[in-house]
């Protein structure tokens, strides 16, 4: 919420402003080894990916990593992954990580090793049925149905939650980040879609992830420098607080997930 | 400490006593501008026979102890004739003097002056005065006068960028600088989008900026005190005066509390912003709303010929918003009560009472679910007392104490409907007294040599709330590349007056000044400063999401020790004068965000800082001619600011974000004739230092910055000429209603430089490549202003 904050103060001061590009010159740097863990809820959607870092303004795809040792542990059971294609390493087919479970990433490659571990939280529950509701147009936000859901937070201890949205099978850029510890326990809970009005027919997702405080950090950091980055309203831009040890950047996520789907009145 | 204190009085009662001479008598007295009645700060008061003198205090006041005798004695002030009388002193005598302004002159002759080698001959260094009447010439965007932004044209004093009136000082940080409008602190100078400071140019009558060999009774800050004084008000005549600007106008009503008796007087000056009424014409801003108000208001009663009472205040308040879906205000009060208290001839005293507050709020309504309004605030409420001896034209004494009540509100969320998700609550409030007691001592040792001495101690402490208790007594750690803040294990709490964490600081000042010949002297200065409030703020100064915050058990005092030498010059018959000055300061605790710091509405904010240390030095070199048709300055800087900080680019020494290698400026004005006169400036300084992703990697598709380290690349240079054009009316004397008149027509950014307001990067949606685009604020920027005086 608090990057909307920033959206939208920019937006304010920034209305005198103009903007171009420039050339600027930034030089080469180390490249630097990249985890992207996903270990997720539902069925054959989990993976870890490796490449590297590239420099700012070079125009190639950063090169992947095809030939590391990847193991995921859950305390019990270890598993290794295998290379599918393109540095992205996964579980054999059919595999769901389990709610409730922590995961241990271990990564070697070129001689050097990542680690890194994630708790797999579980979702709280999301009315499926949407509300929608007429409104006129405001500022900026154009008139249309405004879109509310419904939701009760029961879980215990402090859980982050990472909510996309969109319509029409695009998911907006814009990411909210909240924590049930803001939430009261047990109430239902509206909330209404920010900056948001469909339109009668539009396909309207919702996507719900969770994540444990540590990758939540990572991505409350990343919100931060991608809104408009970095703005005057930032304090000084940073690499974001990776859960990887040992000099790679990225993340390490294990997330329970639900998607609520309606089309416009 | 009783113990310091008792040492510091037996020293000042020692000098004091060293000096004490039988047969001396005293010549006392104030100076005033002949039209107005204002009390002139700063004039010079001249003894012939004994080539000694002083100069008025800041309640235009004077005092010199001189054998018995007949004297001729010569009053003068910068801008005003001056006058030389012949005084007949056989006893303690009292000599109140007007001065009348000097007409506005073309020919290359001698306006007055104060005393004309005064840069030469006074005892101050590394402190940058003008007067207002040179700041009124000043090119300045959308042709109001400020202060603020003229001062940013002298060497050592730097703006912390376009779109703000803050300041950097030598290489501090723009929270270094201490801000007193009639000895109230104003937090906030700015306002709204930086186009004006919060200083009414037409409501102040005297200012001074010290950025070195600061003086005891100032403290609080590490960098530089500017002192701006309110004017008093017309004791003769009642009078009007305004500006109507495109973009704001402004209006100062002043007079006699009686017509007949000298009561006192009263001066009551506001401004108002309209820029917003331009908004509609853009599809862009049409639903924004940027405007500011501000009132300044003064009232002095003169209960006797040894006693006056001096009210005075400020209040402005600035707004920002958007389609009533965010809005962001925030603004400064300030009250003082003076009372000036002459015990005698030789001993001088004001007693102030000082109320100060600075206030902030934003509204964030962008759904009926997601909606709220959050304010903070700081409160001061001080007792000022302070005392000067003047005890002979070549040993004067002032002590005194200052001792401020603070309260902080760091927040206070309110949803603003009923189904707002977010829920209400305050951050607790902090409170903390700060204390200091000061004395110095000016001693002229000959008509060469003279030193003034001083030492201020300060003493802080928090008062009742809460503090947090970190894991294993750290608040914030290092791991996997970045510093990261501690978990909160425990809270220690503190009743309401419970006194913790008291801790003082010592903190001795120095001035020396050896005149070589009349025309040069060298001049060395060393102060150290204790400073216990410290700005939290993000990438962009003054956006009104930064917040003030006391030291605390895990915020330690920021120290600046800081030694200054200078070589001071004038030449052809004071015409011109210049100046050399080196300085070098070292900070320490320096306050310093940590890598992805989150400062917005946390109360751990301690966990996102952490100490640092800072070292600027730099020479700073200016010539000015302040005389004749032509004048004008050239300053010019070349310095190093860095800072280091555990754990932040290794442990090593890094480029502080306003760290600018060179800073240039001129600065002429130009009399055409009795009617036209023409001026602009020219300001050159080198990029910021900032922190840019030097490489880039891919997450689940989306391309990710990699950053430098923290400010390791450079922004291009800044530079930008502002010209203007001032027609004067004919005086009008003799008629009632319009006495003067005038039209300025100015522009700012003559050649329209795209100078950098921000430099962002992000991945360009038409090509998909990573680019880097600047922002920028103004390009050039007309306008013109009708000044007027009834």
């Amino acid at each position: 919420m608090n990057r909307s904050i920033v959206f939208i103060i920019s937006a304010l001061v920034l209305f005198t402003a103009c903007e171009e590009k420039v050339d600027v010159q930034l030089g080469d740097t180390e490249p630097k080894v990249v985890v992207e863990g996903y270990w997720c809820s539902e069925t054959d959607s989990s993976y870890v990916r490796l490449s590297r870092s590239i420099d700012y303004f070079n125009t190639s795809t950063p090169p992947a990593i095809t030939d590391a040792t990847v193991e995921i542990s859950d305390g019990q059971n270890s598993i290794l992954l295998t290379h599918d294609v393109d540095g992205y390493y996964r579980p054999q087919a059919g595999y769901k990580a389990d709610t409730g479970k922590v995961y241990t990433l271990k990564v070697i490659s070129d001689g050097e090793t990542f680690t890194s571990s994630s708790k797999l939280n579980p979702m709280f529950e999301v009315d499926p049925v949407l509300q929608f509701e007429y409104k006129p147009a405001s500022g900026f936000i154009e008139e249309g149905y405004a879109v509310t859901y419904y939701s009760i937070d029961n879980r215990p201890g402090e859980i982050y939650t990472r909510f996309n949205f969109g319509q029409n099978d695009t998911i907006f850029d814009q990411e909210i980040l909240f924590t049930s510890a803001d939430l009261i326990k047990g109430q239902n809970r509206p909330f209404e879609l920010p900056f948001y009005r469909a339109q009668s027919g539009d396909s309207v997702m919702l996507i719900f992830r969770s994540l444990d405080v540590s990758v939540a950090r990572y991505f409350e950091a990343l919100n931060a420098l991608n809104s408009g980055a970095p703005g005057p309203f930032q304090t000084p831009p940073a690499n974001p607080p990776t859960n990887i040890s040992g000099g790679a950047v990225g993340y390490f996520m294990a997330t329970d997930i639900t998607r609520i789907g309606q089309i416009a009145p | 400490m009783k113990n310091r204190i008792r040492i510091a009085l037996l020293v000042f009662s020692c000098l004091v006593l060293q000096q004490v001479q039988a047969q001396n008598v005293t010549l006392s007295g104030h100076i005033r501008d002949a039209k107005n009645g204002e009390e002139l700060i700063g004039a010079n008061i001249f003894v012939q026979e004994l080539k000694s003198g002083t100069v008025t205090n800041v309640y235009g006041f004077y005092s010199l102890s001189l054998p018995k005798g007949k004297y001729k004695v010569e009053y003068s002030y910068l801008g005003y004739n001056s006058i030389d009388t012949t005084l007949d002193i056989q006893s303690n005598r009292t000599f109140d003097i007007e001065l009348s302004e000097a007409q506005r002159v073309l020919e290359e002759t001698v306006i007055t002056g104060e005393r004309q080698d005064k840069n030469v001959s006074e005892n101050r260094m590394s402190v940058v005065s003008i007067d207002v009447k040179t700041v009124r010439k000043i090119p300045i965007l959308l042709g109001e006068v400020d202060v603020i932004k003229a001062l940013q044209l002298l060497p050592g004093v730097q703006s912390a960028g376009d779109g703000n009136t803050l300041t950097i000082v030598r290489g501090g940080n723009v929270d270094h600088n201490l801000v007193l409008l009639d000895e109230a602190v104003v937090y906030n100078p700015s306002h709204v989008v930086g186009f004006f400071s919060v200083f009414n140019g037409d409501a102040i009558k005297d200012f001074d900026l010290y950025k070195g060999g600061i003086p005891s009774i100032y403290g609080g800050r590490l960098a530089s005190v500017l002192d701006i004084r309110m004017k008093d008000g017309n004791s003769k005549n009642f009078s009007a005066s305004g500006g109507i600007g495109i973009l704001s106008s402004r209006l100062t009503l002043e007079g006699p509390l009686s017509k007949k008796k000298d009561l006192g007087s009263f001066m009551i000056s506001g401004r108002r912003s309209y820029f917003d009424l331009f908004f509609p014409l853009s599809e862009q801003t049409k639903d924004a709303i940027a405007n500011f108000g501000d009132l300044n208001a003064k009232i002095n009663f003169k209960l006797s010929d040894k006693d006056r009472i001096y009210i005075s205040a400020y209040s402005g308040r600035d707004r920002l918003g958007f389609a009533g879906l965010a809005g962001f205000g925030w603004g400064n009060t300030t009250t003082t009560v003076r009372w000036n208290h002459i015990f005698n001839t030789k001993w001088f005293s004001n007693t102030s009472l000082i109320y100060s507050r600075y206030n902030y709020n934003i509204d964030f309504n962008i759904s009926k679910n997601l909606n709220f309004s959050r304010i903070n605030y700081i409160d001061d409420l001080s007792l000022k007392q302070d005392y000067t001896y003047y005890h002979s034209p070549k040993s004067t004494v002032k002590f005194g104490f200052w001792s401020t009540f603070h309260t902080f509100l760091p927040g206070k969320i309110e949803p603003i409907t009923t189904e707002s998700l977010i829920q209400g609550g305050e951050l607790p409030k902090k409170r903390a007294l700060s204390q200091a007691y000061y004395g110095s001592h000016e001693y002229k040792f000959s008509s060469r040599f003279q030193v003034e001495y001083g030492v201020r101690l300060s003493v802080f402490s928090n008062i009742g709330g809460r503090e947090f208790v970190y894991a294993n007594g750290q608040k914030n750690y290092f791991q996997d590349g970045s510093i990261r803040p501690s978990d909160i294990i425990d809270t220690n709490f503190y009743q309401n007056g419970e006194f913790y964490n008291t801790t003082m600081g010592v903190e001795p000042r120095l001035n020396l000044t050896y005149q070589l010949n009349s025309e040069s002297s060298i001049k060395g200065s060393y102060n150290r400063m204790y400073q216990y409030l410290h700005l939290i703020q993000n990438i962009a100064a003054s956006t009104g999401q930064e917040f003030w915050t006391p030291s605390t058990p895990y915020i330690k005092p920021q120290l600046a020790d800081q030694v200054a030498v200078g070589y001071f010059r004038n030449f052809m018959k004071n015409t011109l004068e210049f100046s050399a000055e080196v300085y070098y300061k070292y900070m320490q605790n320096t306050v310093e965000l940590i890598d992805n710091a989150d400062i917005n509405f946390n109360e751990a904010v301690e966990s996102q800082l952490v100490a640092g240390q800072g070292r600027a030095y730099g020479l700073e070199l200016f010539l000015r001619k302040s005389k004749g048709r032509t004048t004008g300055w050239i300053a010019y800087t070349i310095a190093k600011s860095d800072r280091k900080a555990d754990n932040i680019n290794r442990n090593e020494w890094y480029p502080f974000r306003f760290d600018r290698r060179h800073y240039a400026t001129v600065v002429l004005s130009h009399d055409l004739n009795k009617r036209v006169n023409f001026s602009g400036s020219f300001i050159f300084a080198t990029g910021d230092a900032y922190t840019a992703p030097v490489g880039q990697y891919q997450l689940n598709g989306v391309t990710v910055p990699l950053y430098s380290d923290r400010n390791a690349l450079r922004i291009p240079a800044y530079h930008r000429m502002d010209v203007s054009m001032t027609l004067y009316g004919k005086k009008k004397e003799g008629k009632r209603w319009l006495k003067e008149s005038s039209w300025v027509f100015s522009i700012y950014n003559v050649y329209g430089r795209k100078n950098y307001y921000t430099l962002n990067f992000r991945t360009d949606e038409n090509t998909g490549e990573n680019a880097a685009y600047k922002t920028y604020l103004f390009r050039m920027v007309p306008s013109v202003t009708y000044n007027f005086k009834f």
